[in-house]
């Protein structure tokens, strides 16, 4: 048990650190969410350890015993799929004196055998051996404990993407996505065979708080100034070479302002946004199968498969669309450090020269060595040391696009189907920020649960 | 050409192009490229294995031609770059430097780099190796492949040009 929630017990008032008063046209939230240290082990304890946490996709643990290493808030975790084919979690940690079993961030693994003791588990997970045990001299006690791997609460997979709960405490997955799978679903079904995953690691981290990396996903005011500098080697690339073979996305539809977006909340904390109408839709490297996915799928919805869009599921994963697409994962370390884990997933049968068409736009524009992101991770850094103003409470970023917010759906969700609980509409000029309402209620919503529940133990 | 000038001349090129980075002078940098250039950091898939299709994989950087490269010493330089501003100050040590093979015209060339900089009060630093491919024409040597053995590639915000 925690000693935090044994002992002497700092009650705090949530309700101060989100201020929603959307029908005065106010929405604020509190600085110290972003600077507090006491307050992101708290939001470990109460959102990150007791929600829904993506692990990974099937197709990185294809193989029989194949796996990968992650977290799930704090704690460290291995998903695997057991030589029986089937796919579990566990806490990546030796029953007998804890040691981690899986050391790298993936493999293929029969068995794991502890280093320290020699203690020695299947890949589903089982103990198969203590060493020496006949001469231990255990106890009955001992001998009745289970001394299997610790299996996660839950694990549930929604169409080959994975996620995890600590907590049983949690709704079904499929209840928790909600309609948000609308969008996911716009990825899986680019092709009749799905996603595969495409090889080769960049990660990063940044010394910032992990909800800026969550806001940022879901901003589009910042493209226009923060990636002047990526929206200028594109300019230079036509002016240089005659054209930009990497057709990276054009940031003029910021400028311009001929399209149209949408912005999403769905319940449990998760946003959306969709661009509509947006130039240079063949550059993109779902082009190539557009005409098969409009066959499949029909006009509407192969239209938000092409279309620049995002889904940040909180807390942990963004699916980001700009031009390409890639998955990001948020790993927060403390309240001013976060790691990111990327990965591209591509429509399996994609032909060869699109698939080196989304590689060099994903690395162009979403990488750490690329031309946009260490931008943001930059900015990040900036953020996290000018909100260290601690005579400040509140910034002002959340009120872009508010007077423009309504229950329910747009006209868009209504036509494809979906019910989120707030829409913003519009041209892409409107670059809202006002959509971070639906994240920040759930935020609000599992740290006074979580509390109330640490409470009622004590 | 004796396998002792290939290494001379090899070294000089690696150490200049060092300093050109250290001291920010890019044209200077750009100078030691081919036009037709490629410099290349193929991504970790597990501890000890890297990718192998730049076209079908995703590597931590990939730029070829030589306008790749001016476009990021151009961010350097118009300062829109939040990455790149300040700039770290960067100090490129290259060694254990290898001719693996040589002609009079063309070089292969291996090498170990460590990079420190130093950026918002804090040390940082790329280490691998690098493995040049030079070739020769009117003016010299110049590098027409450089590909870059990243070991610790966890960025920490940034990775560029400069930086490795």
């Amino acid at each position: 048990m925690d000693a935090r929630v044994t002992g002497e017990k700092v009650v705090r008032n949530f309700d101060q650190y989100v201020d929603e008063r959307l029908d005065e046209g106010v929405f604020r939230v509190h600085l110290d969410t972003f600077r507090d240290p006491e307050l992101f082990d708290l939001e470990m304890e109460y959102i990150w350890e007791k929600t829904w946490i993506f692990l990974g996709h099937d197709a990185q643990i294809a193989e029989p015993n194949d796996f990968i290493t992650t977290q799930i808030g704090r704690q460290p975790v291995i998903l695997q799929r057991g030589d029986d084919g089937e796919v579990r979690a566990f806490l990546n940690h030796c029953t007998h004196r804890g040691p981690r079993l899986c050391k790298t961030q993936r493999g293929n693994a029969v068995r794991h055998t502890c280093p320290y003791h020699g203690w020695m588990f299947d890949s589903q997970g089982n103990c198969m051996m203590i060493a020496d045990e006949e001469a231990g001299g255990y106890s009955q006690a001992f001998k009745a404990m289970s001394h299997d791997l610790h299996r996660v609460a839950r694990l549930e997979c929604y169409r080959g993407f994975y996620w995890a709960s600590l907590t049983d405490e949690v709704p079904s997955l499929r209840d928790y996505l909600g309609d948000v799978t609308i969008f996911i679903d716009a990825w899986i079904d680019q092709s009749p065979n799905e996603l595969e995953w495409v090889k080769g690691d960049a990660n990063f981290t940044y010394d910032g708080n992990w909800k800026m990396v969550f806001e940022n996903c879901l901003d589009l005011y910042h493209a226009k100034s923060l990636h002047a500098s990526f929206g200028n080697a594109v300019m230079n690339r036509f002016k240089n070479m005659g054209e930009d073979e990497r057709k990276s996305i054009n940031l003029d539809d910021f400028v311009n302002a001929t399209a149209e977006v949408s912005y999403y909340n769905f319940d449990h904390g998760h946003g959306a946004l969709w661009i509509q109408n947006q130039s240079q839709q063949e550059d993109r490297p779902s082009y190539a199968m557009f005409k098969e996915m409009e066959e499949r799928v029909g006009a509407k919805r192969a239209e938000l498969m092409l279309s620049g869009k995002v889904a940040a599921i909180f807390p942990s994963i963004l699916f980001v669309e700009s031009a390409t697409f890639q998955m990001r994962m948020i790993r927060p370390i403390s309240v001013d450090k976060t790691e990111v884990y990327a990965f591209c997933l591509a429509p399996k049968g994609e032909p060869a020269e699109a698939r080196a068409l989304r590689i060099r736009q994903y690395e162009d524009f979403f990488s750490a060595s690329g031309l946009a992101t260490p931008d943001d991770t930059a900015v990040y850094r900036s953020a996290q040391e000018g909100d260290q103003a601690r005579v400040l409470e509140w910034n002002q970023g959340y009120h872009r696009g508010i007077e423009q917010m309504q229950q329910g759906p747009d006209e868009k969700a209504t036509e494809m189907g979906f019910n989120p609980t707030l829409s913003i509409h519009g041209s892409i000029a409107i670059q809202s920020e006002a959509m971070y309402v639906g994240p920040y209620r759930e935020w609000l919503k599992k740290m006074k649960a979580g509390q109330d529940s640490a409470l009622a133990k004590l | 050409m004796d396998k002792d000038q290939a290494l001379r001349e090899a070294s000089e090129l690696l150490y200049r192009e060092g300093l050109a980075l250290d001291r920010q002078q890019w044209d200077g940098w750009l100078d030691l490229f081919t036009e037709d250039c490629e410099l290349w950091i193929p991504s970790w898939v597990t501890e000890h294995e890297q990718i192998t299709d730049p076209q079908q994989e995703i590597s931590l950087l990939y730029l070829s031609g030589k306008s790749y490269l001016k476009e990021r010493t151009d961010r350097v330089l118009k300062g829109f770059s939040p990455a790149s501003v300040p700039m770290p100050r960067t100090c490129h040590s290259v060694t254990n430097i290898l001719v693996e093979e040589c002609s009079d015209d063309s070089m292969v060339v291996q090498s170990v780099f460590r990079v420190d900089y130093y950026h918002h009060k804090k040390c940082y630093a790329f280490f691998g190796h690098y493995s040049h491919q030079l070739v020769r024409d009117q003016d010299g040597w110049k590098i027409h492949n450089k590909r870059i053995i990243l070991m610790n590639d966890f960025i920490s915000e940034v990775l560029d040009v400069y930086l490795i």
